[in-house]
């Protein structure tokens, strides 16, 4: 039998996966500005 | 149609253990996240951080598969007198001190070696406190985010400010009194350092297992024996902690010979932390830690060269695949959040960041790696962070928060 798998929002984890990318970018691209 | 064998089936398979089902939506959304992340470090940084930055993931897929946590096995054995976690902790520092201190007494890496003094009894004490309020320390923080907790990203976000502000204080803090840096191994020699370290850490073991006798009249055994398959247990979880302990101080070997340093993570919140400031308009430089050469360096440089943050980025999502293997994704936010246990965590957080930069770090950087080194603020950092978890679990049902 398969366990119970919680409930999650879908949107979400996409969004925090590709916000920490982002984030990750944004931060490189400023380090290469200053 | 329902026949008596279905019925008997259905019996026998509901008698089962609920085997866990893997989430492909959640493994496949972290695994191209984590691998486009790689390729940015790829890009950026050297293969060497791509090796950290895989060794981070492989920690976090220990962390949470083994469900490593050094704040639940400490409260256990302070409510419970249940000493399982406890004896797991003292049995990686064992190990960690075998594996680390010939390998920094051979020049091959630095150890964690930091000054002892008031700084370092506050700090701990905060952080053992804060953990207990937070539900995780510097890596159950991390993984459990990854996990999809979004309690702890509460108290993630709060301990980055703590950490923040952390580093405005610690000069001062740094001018208090202290004994300096103490290195075991350097004051006895490498074998006596070993040594002299594992009899402690297995005599301590001894100790908790005989005051667990003592109350419950038996000891909770450290199995290698998983409840189902070796290697679906390998893949999905349920690791037994044994097996967390060999997979930690593996990683944390590696760790310590690709970077040359000990595993350490707060540091990166407090870089994180303030970035986030700069982005925000605010002057870090005129703040004396961030004029320090290494945190100087760190803020200007970008996350992705930094080893510390390669490896938490590392850890964040490899814990996210493991609870997508073990189709356990988000099962750490079911429970309704109040007020009182989001102030908990708040406050557990902001304890913990401050307390980490006081005390040269969490219970990786400093209690882990700081023990594992021979330094003697690994061993101050243990018994003050213990005393600071007695008084954490006992404001717990304050906020909310069963024992």
């Amino acid at each position: 039998m398969a366990g119970h798998r919680p409930p999650y929002s879908r949107l979400a984890l996409i969004t925090t996966v590709a916000a920490i990318v982002v984030l990750v970018a944004l931060d490189y691209l400023a380090s290469t500005a200053s | 149609m329902s026949t008596l064998a279905e019925a008997i089936n259905g019996e026998t398979v509901r008698d089962q253990p609920a085997r866990p089902r893997v989430d492909r939506f959640v493994v496949g959304v972290a695994a191209i996240g984590a691998l486009v992340l790689g390729g940015l470090i790829w890009q950026v940084g050297s293969p060497r951080l791509v090796w950290l930055y895989l060794i981070g993931g492989g920690l976090g897929v220990a962390l949470y598969h083994a469900a490593f946590g050094f704040t639940a096995g400490w409260r256990n054995f302070i409510v419970r007198r249940r000493s399982r976690g406890l004896r797991a902790q003292l049995l990686l520092l064992s190990a960690a001190s075998v594996l680390f201190i010939p390998v920094i007494a051979g020049g091959h890496a630095n150890g964690a070696i930091a000054p002892v003094g008031g700084y370092i009894v506050l700090g701990s004490f905060l952080f053992g406190l804060g953990m207990q309020l937070g539900g995780g320390c510097g890596s159950g923080t991390l993984f459990t985010v990854g996990a999809g907790n979004r309690r702890m990203l509460m108290t993630l976000v709060a301990f980055i400010a703590g950490s923040v502000l952390g580093t405005l204080h610690l000069p001062w803090w740094l001018d208090s009194p202290g004994l300096g840096p103490v290195d075991l191994v350097a004051s006895l020699d490498p074998l006596g350092g070993v040594l002299l370290q594992v009899s402690v850490l297995l005599a301590l073991a001894w100790v908790l297992a005989a005051v667990e006798r003592d109350r419950h009249g038996n000891v909770e055994r450290l199995s290698l024996r998983p409840e189902g398959s070796w290697l679906q247990t390998l893949i999905t979880g349920g690791w037994p902690l044994l097996w967390g302990v060999i997979a930690l101080a593996g990683l944390g070997l590696l760790t310590l010979l690709v970077s040359g340093a000990p595993w350490g993570i707060t540091f990166a919140f407090a870089i994180w932390g303030a970035k986030a400031l700069g982005a925000l308009g605010m002057d870090m430089s005129q703040f004396t830690y961030w004029n320090w050469p290494y945190p100087a360096q760190a803020l200007e440089q970008s996350v992705l060269v930094n080893v510390t943050s390669v490896m938490a980025l590392g850890l964040l999502f490899g814990a996210m695949i493991a609870a997508g293997l073990a189709g356990r994704f988000n099962a750490g936010s079911q429970n309704r959040l109040g007020p009182r246990n989001v102030s908990a965590a708040v406050i557990g957080g902001l304890c913990m960041g401050y307390g980490a930069r006081l005390a040269f770090g969490c219970n990786i950087g400093a209690f882990f790696s700081g023990i594992a080194s021979g330094s003697l603020h690994g061993w101050v950092w243990f018994a003050f962070g213990f005393l600071g978890s007695i008084v954490g679990v006992a404001l717990r049902p304050r906020f909310g928060m069963s024992n």
